[in-house]
């Protein structure tokens, strides 16, 4: 039928394949975004193959060459125990993107479904997950986080869950109001006279048009996990030395302020790095996505 | 106005008691046996059956949980495990903290305002890119690591300032010697949230009618800016600030573990540390029992600055 309504001649152009084009062209035109696009990329190939980057072996001590200054041989120096530094922020990168990315991706497969259902159906589902939403944001962030880190046990895998289960609220708000707004839209009553059910309705229809929405929340979730990681593991909360990551690096650095200054200087501008990284790509996104931000 | 405040008052209590509920389970879903950690490591059954007596963990669940609240509405929150009540640990610590928030506060609404109408009115000149950049930079480094930063450079290098530690009140000098850094680290990542709220809401202002006919009337563009366009964006920018006491907390938390200042955020990671189960549960009730209330706060204030929120 469509092929009807078809003009003769002209180039036949999928309007998503022209959406996605636009959006690419448009993003293209931000060098910030671009370049942090690029750093977080190497970050992820970074924590991918750092078995094969890292000149050492993380935790090889070396007691001959103990806060060793950048040489050929170690180019960030070595640590009290004489371990390589780069080795280790190559791996504490993995550490790192790991809990970025797994705590977001947690966050989002809890707190979406959630926050749809909420905001599809209304009602008393709508009241009590509001309700569950507020009292889990009536704990401060790192509380909650570091509450969740005492009960589970401190490891790079609770600190995960703790991250991740701490992020869900924000993450249903976004969803519950993104929801209310697209229900109201023409095409949600077009696709239930076409006998569409509610899931199709909520999964065909709603939630592909939040993913910009969510995409632009995860680029700011993303590094406040690997922040909230280093925290967490710098109050000894998360990963346990000796495993390499960036928060374990800074606190044993803590110790040897006066002595060795640059320990707690290169793990510091990694996280640094890599949360601007994030954030930058983020600020693009939403600029891109968002027609109104444009200028 | 009454009803606003009655509804909003109303909310404020369930949440609070729902999140007394979730802490005093929370608490009891660490794993160990708390009348080990509560009788000193003490192993011996009887010395057991004693502290499980005292501290009624030998009663059912509800009970043990009426009774903590109904203590707690009366200013007791226990005893922790050096056998010092709570209560008393945490007031006097609370006064610490609440220092470091007010200073830091301080410091971002005198950077984080000023940079952020200056960024608004200069919007796409070079200042604006500078201040952009600098605020961006600012929201990425996380305190912990610059607190770091400026005790190598301040302390260790400079001997300007001391490294650690907290002088009271009592000494106003040594006490800014000691608070300077630390309100420093705090206050600067809220000063790049405000001045990132504070120029996005200061160009709404500045596009909107009332600048337009401000403009019209011949009003010079000093008083443009300051009285009209300032003024109305400080209402969006009171609710940001509510939703970053949050972030303050934690802040605070971070920023009294690495100056070594005995304050209420040190409190609550040596609890965890030391897994002191009535310390954690009480100094976790007192941090969501102040955010819950300090966000009425905001949200009463809002709706005074902002007469359209209370019909909604």
């Amino acid at each position: 039928m469509s092929a009807l309504a078809e003009p003769t001649g002209a180039p036949v152009v999928d309007p998503r394949a022209r959406r996605r084009r636009l959006l690419r062209r448009r993003f293209l035109r931000r060098p910030m975004a671009v370049a942090g696009l690029v750093v977080v990329l190497a970050f992820v190939v970074m924590a991918i193959f750092a078995p094969w980057l890292a000149p050492f072996d993380p935790s090889a001590t070396d007691f001959n060459a103990t806060f060793a200054h950048g040489t050929a041989r170690h180019l960030l120096g070595t640590d009290e125990f004489g371990r390589d530094q780069l080795s280790r922020i190559i791996w504490g990168a993995r550490a790192s993107m790991q809990v970025g990315f797994l705590s977001t991706l947690l966050a989002m497969g809890i707190a979406v479904p959630l926050g749809m259902v909420a905001g599809y159906y209304r009602g008393w589902i709508d009241t009590v997950i509001a309700r569950v939403t507020d009292v889990l944001l009536s704990f401060p962030f790192l509380i909650l986080a570091v509450g969740l880190a005492a009960i589970l046990g401190a490891s790079l895998l609770n600190a995960t869950l703790a991250l991740g289960i701490s992020a869900v609220p924000a993450f249903i708000r976004i969803a519950r109001g993104e929801t209310l707004a697209l229900r109201e839209e023409d095409y949600i009553p077009a696709a239930v006279v076409n006998g569409a059910n509610d899931a199709t309705i909520i999964f065909k229809h709603i939630l592909p048009n939040m993913t910009s929405t969510l995409l632009v929340q995860a680029t700011v979730t993303i590094p406040g996990a690997i922040v909230g990681e280093a925290v967490l593991s710098f109050l000894g909360l998360g990963v346990q030395p000796p495993k390499p990551s960036w928060g374990t690096m800074l606190q044993d650095a803590q110790q040897y302020l006066s002595q060795a200054p640059r320990l707690a200087v290169y793990p510091g501008l990694a996280i640094v790095l890599a949360a601007l990284a994030f954030n930058v790509l983020g600020d693009g996104l939403r600029d891109i996505l968002d027609p109104r931000t444009t200028r | 106005m009454g009803g606003f405040l009655i509804r909003r008052t109303g909310a404020a209590l369930v949440v609070l008691v729902a999140a007394s509920m979730l802490v005093f389970l929370g608490v009891r879903a660490i794993p160990g046996d708390p009348a080990i950690a509560l009788g000193a490591e003490n192993r011996d059954p009887a010395v057991l059956a004693a502290v499980r007596h005292k501290y009624l963990l030998d009663k059912p669940l509800p009970v043990q949980y009426g009774h903590w609240i109904w203590l707690a509405l009366h200013g007791d929150l226990g005893v922790d495990q050096r056998e010092l009540p709570v209560a008393h640990t945490i007031v006097t610590r609370l006064p610490i903290s609440l220092e470091l928030a007010l200073l830091s506060m301080l410091v971002a609404t005198l950077v984080g305002l000023p940079a952020g109408v200056i960024a608004a009115v200069r919007r796409g000149k070079p200042s604006d890119y500078a201040v952009t950049a600098v605020a961006l930079v600012g929201l990425s480094v996380p305190h912990f690591w610059l607190g770091l930063l400026m005790i190598i450079w301040f302390a260790v290098d400079l001997h300007w300032l001391p490294a650690s530690g907290y002088v009271s009140v009592a000494h106003p000098l040594a006490n800014f010697e000691h608070m300077l850094m630390p309100a420093l680290v705090l206050g600067a990542g809220l000063s790049a949230v405000l001045m990132r709220q504070m120029r996005s809401s200061m160009l709404n202002s500045l596009g909107a009618d009332y600048v337009r006919t401000a403009r019209a009337k011949g009003l010079s563009e000093w008083s443009v800016v300051c009285h009209h366009a300032f003024r109305n964006s400080l209402i969006t920018v009171t609710t940001v600030m509510g939703l970053q006491l949050g972030a303050l907390i934690s802040g605070v938390v971070i920023t009294e573990t690495i100056f070594g200042i005995a304050g209420f955020g040190r409190l609550t990671i040596d609890a965890v540390n030391q897994r002191d189960y009535t310390l954690i549960q009480g100094v976790v009730l007192v941090s969501a029992a102040a955010y819950v209330f300090a966000n009425l706060l905001v949200d009463v204030v809002y709706s005074l600055l902002n007469p359209r929120i209370r019909v909604t």
